[in-house]
C-alpha cells in the first residue's frame, strides 16, 4: 500500500508553511482579475490566476498548491499559465488553499493581475481579518498553538485513539478565535483527526508545535511462554560420547 | 418363473453399497465476482458412512452418510475503502449547509486497495441426510470389444460384455454446509492480518492506532463492505451451497455416480459356470432378462438364460 509519509511524519502546522494537515482560506471580496505565486520558503514555485467574478456561482475554489507546484505545471511555460492554473470564484466565495501531497512548506502571495503601484499584496504568511486557518492534528500530544505575530498562545491537547465498538470518526471541528490579544479558547480538547479552524480577527500567522507526544498506553512486552521443552541433548550439542 | 435366482442379504447388500460408497471421490473449484467481493474456493470430497435400509416398495434408503471435505479451501476478497480525515465544514452557511469544507484526506488516495482472506476449511464434514433409489439393471457392451469376436474372444481379452445393476436414485439431498461459528473469527483474523500486512513497517505505533480505531472493528468492516446481513459463518455456507451451488454438484454428482457411474454388482454376459483349461475351453451361460428388486430382507436378482 503506497502511504504519503509525509501524512504521519508531518506533525507540526504553519499557516505560512502549509502542509497536508493545513489550508488556508480567503475572501477577495471585491471582483477582479488576480495573479497568485506559489512559494516554498522564499522561492516562487508556481503562478497561477484567479477570476473573482460576480457571475459565477462558485462558492469554494480549492487550489492544490502541492499540484500546481509540480514540474510539468510550471516548466515550458511560454505563453502564460494553462487552464489548469486558471480558477474561477466569486468574489463573495472563498478560496481555499491546499496541499494534497508531499513535503509541502507553501505559501500564496496574491496581487491584481493589473500592476498598480497600490495594489494591495496578501501574503498567506500573514493572515487578515476574514481568513480562516483549518488545520487537522492526528498525532496524538500536547501541542503549543502561537499566533507568531502577536505572541498570544494556547495550548492544544489530543486525545490517544481507542478502538470502540464502532468505527471511529472525529467530531465535528472546534472553533478558536484569534484576536488582538489571545486565542479563544487557549485550551483546547482535540480528538485525533478533529478539524480545528482559526477564524482571524487580527493579523495572525498560527504556528502549532508538538510539546509533549502521547505515546499511548504502554504495550505488554511479549508474554512469556509457559510449557514443558525437551531438553536439548548433549549430542546434538556437538560433544563426543565414549562407548 | 425365472431361471436364475440370486439372493444377497440386507448385511450383504449393505456391504456392497460401501464398497461402491468408499471409491466415491470428486472435486471442484470455481470462482465468481458477486460485486462489492469477489470469491474462489476448491472442493474435493468423500463419502463416508451411512445406513442402508431395504424398503417392502423395492426401493433402497440411506441415510446420513458424511460428506467429508478433504479439501476445502475458499478465499474471499473485497476492496477495503481509505482512511480518511477531513471533509469537515470550515465555513457554514445560515441554513445548515456547508459554504466551504476541508478537502478529505484519505490513505491510500483512490478508491481503496483488495485484499484477500483465504480460509482452509479442510476437514469439515457435511451429510447426505437422505438417498432413496431404486436398482436399475443395464447391459453393458465393452465398446473395446471388436464386431467379429465371439464371446470366448471378448472373454480372453477382457472385454467381455456385462449385467451391471446401478442405485438409480430417485432423490439425493444434502445438508447445508455447517460452517462452525468460530470460521468467523477465523475470517476475521485473516482479514486482520491482511490489514496489518497493508501497513508500511515505518507507519509509527500512534498511527496504526488511529488507523485500526478508524477502520473499527473487523467484523463490523467486513459485514457491510460484503453485505453481510446475518453471521459470517452463515453467510459462507450460503455462498458455497447456494451461490456456487456446491449442494447442488454434490447432489447431482453422488445421483450421477451411483446411477451410471459404479454399479452396486455386476458379471459377465455370458456367465462362466465352468472353467476352461486342460485342453477345454471356460462353459458360459447367455444371461437375459435380468431384474432386480428389493424388500426389507434381501435384494432379489432374477433372469433367465439365454439361447
Amino acid at each position: 500500500m503506497n502511504l504519503d509519509r509525509n501524512f504521519f511524519a508531518q506533525i507540526g502546522l504553519d499557516s505560512g508553511a502549509l502542509t497536508m494537515l493545513g489550508a488556508v482560506i480567503h475572501s477577495f471580496g471585491e471582483p477582479g482579475e488576480y495573479r497568485g505565486v506559489v512559494r516554498r520558503a522564499t522561492e516562487p514555485e508556481a503562478a497561477f490566476y484567479v477570476s473573482a467574478d460576480k457571475n459565477s456561482p462558485v462558492a469554494q475554489v480549492n487550489i492544490d498548491l502541492a499540484t500546481l507546484a509540480q514540474p510539468s505545471n510550471t516548466s515550458g511555460k511560454c505563453c502564460g499559465p494553462a487552464e489548469a492554473n486558471r480558477f474561477v470564484v466569486n468574489p463573495k466565495g472563498h478560496v481555499l488553499f491546499h496541499v494534497s501531497g508531499g513535503e509541502g512548506g507553501y505559501s500564496v502571495h496574491l496581487r491584481k493581475a493589473e500592476e498598480a503601484t497600490d495594489t494591495k499584496i496578501y501574503d498567506s504568511r500573514e493572515l487578515g481579518e476574514g481568513d480562516v486557518f483549518s488545520a487537522i492534528i492526528i498525532r496524538p500530544g500536547t501541542y503549543s498553538v502561537t499566533n507568531l505575530l502577536n505572541k498570544a498562545k494556547g495550548e492544544i491537547r489530543v486525545s490517544y485513539p481507542r478502538l470502540g465498538k464502532a468505527a471511529y470518526h472525529p467530531p465535528a471541528p472546534r472553533i478558536v478565535g484569534c484576536t488582538a490579544r489571545a486565542i479563544e479558547p487557549n485550551q483546547i480538547a482535540l480528538s485525533p483527526g478533529q478539524g480545528l479552524n482559526f477564524q482571524i480577527k487580527v493579523r495572525a500567522r498560527i504556528k502549532i508545535e508538538l510539546v509533549k507526544p502521547d505515546d499511548g498506553p504502554k504495550r505488554a512486552s511479549q508474554p512469556v511462554v509457559r510449557g514443558w521443552k525437551k531438553p536439548t541433548l548433549l549430542a546434538e550439542q556437538g560433544t563426543n560420547f565414549v562407548h | 418363473m425365472n431361471d436364475i435366482t440370486i439372493a444377497a442379504s440386507a448385511n450383504a447388500f449393505t456391504q456392497l453399497f460401501n464398497a461402491v460408497r468408499d471409491n466415491f471421490h470428486v472435486s471442484k473449484s470455481d470462482s465468481g465476482n458477486f460485486g462489492p467481493f469477489s470469491a474462489s474456493y476448491s472442493v474435493a470430497l468423500h463419502l463416508a458412512g451411512g445406513s442402508v435400509q431395504l424398503n417392502n416398495d423395492n426401493t433402497v434408503e440411506v441415510k446420513d452418510v458424511d460428506i467429508v471435505f478433504d479439501t476445502l479451501k475458499v478465499t474471499v476478497c473485497f476492496k477495503i475503502p481509505g482512511w480518511c480525515v477531513g471533509g469537515f465544514c470550515i465555513v457554514p452557511d445560515p441554513w445548515n449547509g456547508c459554504l466551504v469544507s476541508f478537502p478529505g484526506f484519505c490513505v491510500p488516495p483512490g478508491a481503496g486497495t483488495t485484499i484477500c482472506a483465504p480460509l482452509d476449511l479442510s476437514g469439515l464434514v457435511s451429510e447426505i441426510s437422505d438417498l432413496k433409489a431404486r436398482l436399475v439393471p443395464q447391459y453393458f457392451v465393452d465398446p473395446a470389444r471388436l464386431p467379429g469376436w465371439s464371446d470366448l474372444d471378448a472373454e480372453f481379452n477382457g472385454h467381455s460384455n456385462q449385467w451391471r445393476i446401478f442405485l438409480d436414485p430417485v432423490w439425493v439431498h444434502v445438508d447445508p454446509i455447517d460452517i462452525p461459528a468460530t470460521v468467523a473469527n477465523l475470517f476475521e483474523n485473516l482479514v486482520k492480518d491482511a490489514i496489518n500486512n497493508l501497513i508500511p513497517s515505518w507507519v509509527p505505533g500512534w498511527a496504526r492506532d488511529l488507523l485500526w480505531a478508524l477502520i473499527g472493528p473487523i467484523v463490523d468492516l467486513i459485514k457491510s463492505i460484503i453485505g453481510i446481513v446475518g453471521e459470517i459463518n452463515e453467510w459462507l455456507s450460503d455462498l458455497l451451497g447456494n451461490v456456487f451451488d456446491l449442494l447442488g454438484f454434490i447432489e447431482t454428482a453422488v445421483a450421477d455416480y451411483f446411477a451410471s457411474k459404479n454399479p452396486l454388482y455386476s458379471f459377465e454376459d455370458p456367465f462362466p459356470i465352468l472353467d476352461g483349461g486342460g485342453g477345454l475351453i471356460p462353459v458360459k451361460i447367455p444371461i437375459r432378462d435380468l431384474a432386480a428388486e428389493v424388500n426389507t430382507k434381501e435384494m432379489i436378482v432374477l433372469a433367465n438364460v439365454g439361447a
